[in-house]
């Protein structure tokens, strides 16, 4: 005889069985998606109109309303794939019209809050109904597009753990007049600012790894000399005048050394200095021309251009000169090397056919993938801070180049700056401290 | 934030209206939040409730339909749960997987709560006799990961209570003895494998998680993507456990293997699988701790 609490835990159990073969039956279907590195996914995610309480609907710089931005951003993070609300009501029995279930579902509440204008931003876990996060967000009057950014950004954060890209900027070369001046954008193309005004010529802006600090080569003493800006006050320091051409600059990771190609003693070589400029160390040692150097992000080694051996072509050594090899055999040139933050990629560029193209490799050189091909000539790629964005220069037809942003296998270019004049050499920031923007 | 979940309660979201998604969302969420104002008060989850009802009645009539599913489903289980290896018939795989590691494996012995443990793995080998009823138990404890969405809303307050309150007393106080206090970071959530015929993660988690499923399936498919491992092992079967904390900001600490396999090779795969995933997606806000304990499964079947 079975007592109840034997009929109850039978109960359970057949519950937990029936439940079981559900789950097994939901996994073989993820089965599908394939497990194994490389097999990409995307989250399903729906962003739902948002609600506009005692507000105005009044839309964002560029004509976008919130949640217009808010999928865009998503959808630009390359993480989703991004889903309005239903438009119909699905039929049960045709299961042909039947949806795939969203994963995750963005809710969006634009409210004044003691005469602020504020969007509260909710994530749920659709299958659960669960909260992720909640989080208010100072929208300002006229609205502000960062609020927005950072909302997007919190959601890539929830969901994959990683840093998104919305709230980070981009600085970049353009051409005024004769001059050539630094600026920086949005990572959308939005909130343009001129960041120096030295009516010079200014080159290679690169950022320290939190941000805060651009070091950039400058002709405004004559010859070419290495400046640091900081991004906070917009305040200018000397890095080196040494005699000669110092450029291309790049920072150590935990930012304080630089990197850079100087040539005081005679030929352009690789040196590593503290953030002053002051204890120069050289790190090769050769008649050929060593330049464009750029830290793997564990600080443990240099990818540079050299042409010891003719043709210019990427080497890689440990970050103090040690240990030097070849890393691309492509093309007549190979150069522009950067090393992703993730440290799994080194996107380059490289003369074939009749132009450079962009491409992408595993630190050892092996895993070659192109990512760009018949479409004009491309320079100065750069990642993003989540390392699954590039932008670089393309130089179109005409002559003009432009900025164009895209994702490391190529896909999804678009274009970050219009205005008339060459811009190039970019740099990707990371948006960690920009977060502050937005309370 | 007591305000800001008033001021939530007027605005239009939940009302839950509109599409059927919006609304399923709407009401699991409802149901969460009632579980979360009546946890405590019941012990057990679904036993908890059942007292509720008039039990006799229901009993009666559940018991004999549960019965002949029990019978059913578990004699489809059965042949899959004798042999190591799993046939890589589709439907079996995953519960394959969820049952299997448990029992032969020395890992979730240490795993802190040798009474929990002893429920997960005890009774599948030693009593081979009623399997009809006592490998269920397994299962229960798996439940509860899975229970909110597929099943009725009140599930999740199931969910909710039976991490607020362990065990039922007529349920599992029966079988080990009570030691008084117990911690809810003792709780273990089995995720089903994640995988194919070939290749396959299965996750165990130590915390008071289980109402959060989203969130260990998002970081057991955020490893699975990175996770390369070597494919030649001429025909055998490889598998291999890592360990690792996860902190409430995402980040991952401590990571080893736990269980290794005969492949060093193999081992520092599935390690760098974790390792490339860091940081994960940050601890849901409610969760209660202040870190997750993980074990995760490699399995490579030729």
């Amino acid at each position: 005889m079975l007592s109840s609490a034997r009929f109850v835990r039978s109960l359970v159990a057949l519950v937990a069985v029936l439940i079981l073969s559900a789950v097994g039956a939901r996994a073989q279907q993820e089965a599908r998606m394939g497990i194994v590195k490389g097999t990409a996914f995307k989250f399903s995610l729906e962003v739902q109109d948002f609600h506009y309480l005692e507000t105005m609907r009044t839309p964002l710089e560029g004509g976008e309303s919130c949640e217009e931005l808010l999928r865009r951003d998503l959808q630009q993070s390359d993480f989703f794939e991004v889903r309005r609300e239903l438009a119909f009501i699905p039929d049960p029995a045709d299961s042909s019209n039947m949806p795939k279930p969203v994963e995750y579902l963005a809710t969006g509440i634009v409210r004044k809050k003691w005469g602020e204008v504020v969007l509260e931003g909710e994530l749920l876990d659709a299958a659960s109904g669960k909260v992720m996060f909640r989080q208010e967000y100072s929208l300002g009057s006229p609205p502000d597009r960062r609020a927005v950014h950072a909302y997007a950004d919190d959601i890539v954060r929830h969901v994959t753990g990683e840093a998104g890209v919305a709230l980070s900027r981009i600085a970049f070369v353009g051409v005024i007049g004769k001059a050539k001046e630094v600026f920086l954008v949005d990572y959308d193309g939005f909130g343009l600012s001129q960041l120096t005004k030295l009516g010079s010529i200014c080159l290679s802006p690169r950022f320290s790894a939190d941000g805060e600090r651009l070091a950039f080569t400058s002709f405004a003493q004559g010859e070419a000399d290495l400046v640091t800006l900081a991004l906070s006050d917009g305040r200018m320091t000397p890095l080196s005048s040494r005699p000669g051409i110092d450029s291309a600059p790049a920072w150590h990771p935990d930012g304080s050394q630089v990197a850079a190609s100087l040539t005081f003693e005679g030929n352009a070589e690789i040196y590593v200095m503290d953030d002053h400029g002051k204890k120069a160390q050289r790190l090769t040692f050769s008649p050929a021309i060593e330049t464009a150097p750029c830290f793997s992000p564990d600080g443990s080694r240099i990818v540079f251009t050299s042409d010891r051996t003719g043709e210019p072509h990427l080497w890689v050594m440990d970050s103090d000169g040690a240990n030097s090899q070849r890393l691309s055999y492509l093309g007549k040139w190979s150069d522009s090397a950067d090393w992703s933050p993730r440290g799994d990629r080194i996107v380059f560029v490289a003369l074939v056919d009749d132009g450079f193209d962009i491409f992408t490799m595993a630190p050892d050189g092996s895993d070659r993938r192109r990512a760009t091909a018949n479409d004009g000539s491309w320079e100065n790629p750069r990642w993003a801070p989540d390392g699954r964005h590039i932008v670089a220069a393309k130089r179109e037809r005409g002559g003009q180049r432009r900025l164009f942003v895209m994702t490391a296998d190529g896909g999804g270019k678009r274009a970050l700056t219009s205005f008339s004049g060459d811009q190039y050499n970019p740099a990707w920031s990371s948006s960690r401290k920009l977060r502050e923007a937005t309370r | 934030m007591p305000a800001m979940r008033e001021s939530r309660s007027e605005n239009p979201r939940s009302e839950g209206a509109g599409d059927p998604v919006r609304f399923a969302a709407a009401h699991a969420y409802a149901a969460s939040k009632a579980g979360e104002a009546k946890a405590g008060e019941s012990d057990f989850g679904v036993a908890g409730r059942l007292r509720l009802i008039d039990r006799k009645l229901l009993f009666r009539a559940i018991a004999v339909s549960g019965l002949l599913h029990l019978a059913v489903s578990v004699a489809g289980y059965i042949p899959s749960l004798r042999h190591v290896r799993p046939t890589p018939a589709p439907r079996q795989t995953a519960i394959t997987l969820v049952n299997l590691p448990a029992p032969g494996r020395a890992t979730f012995k240490r795993v802190a709560q040798q009474q929990e443990v002893k429920e997960v793995e005890a009774p599948p080998p030693p009593k081979p006799k009623p399997p009809a009823l006592e490998k269920p138990k397994v299962a229960e404890k798996l439940t509860p990961i899975e229970v909110k969405p597929k099943e009725k809303p009140p599930t999740a307050q199931e969910a909710k209570e039976k991490t607020q309150t362990r065990p039922a007393p007529e349920d599992a106080a029966k079988e080990k003895p009570k030691t008084g206090g117990e911690q809810e970071s003792n709780l273990v959530t089995n995720l089903p494998a994640l995988g194919d015929a070939t290749h396959s993660i299965a996750l165990q988690a130590e915390g008071p998680i289980h109402e959060f499923a989203y969130y260990l399936s998002q970081i057991q498919r955020k490893i699975a993507s990175n996770w390369a491992p070597p494919e030649n092992f001429g025909g055998r079967r490889v598998a291999a456990s890592v360990r690792f904390r996860i902190e409430r900001n995402g980040e991952v600490t401590a990571p080893r293997i736990d269980e290794p396999s005969f492949d060093s090779i193999f081992d520092q795969a599935a390690l760098r699988a974790v390792a490339e995933s860091a940081p994960l997606p940050p601890l849901p806000a409610e969760y209660a701790d202040e870190w997750l304990g993980i074990t995760l499964e490699f399995v490579l079947r030729p």
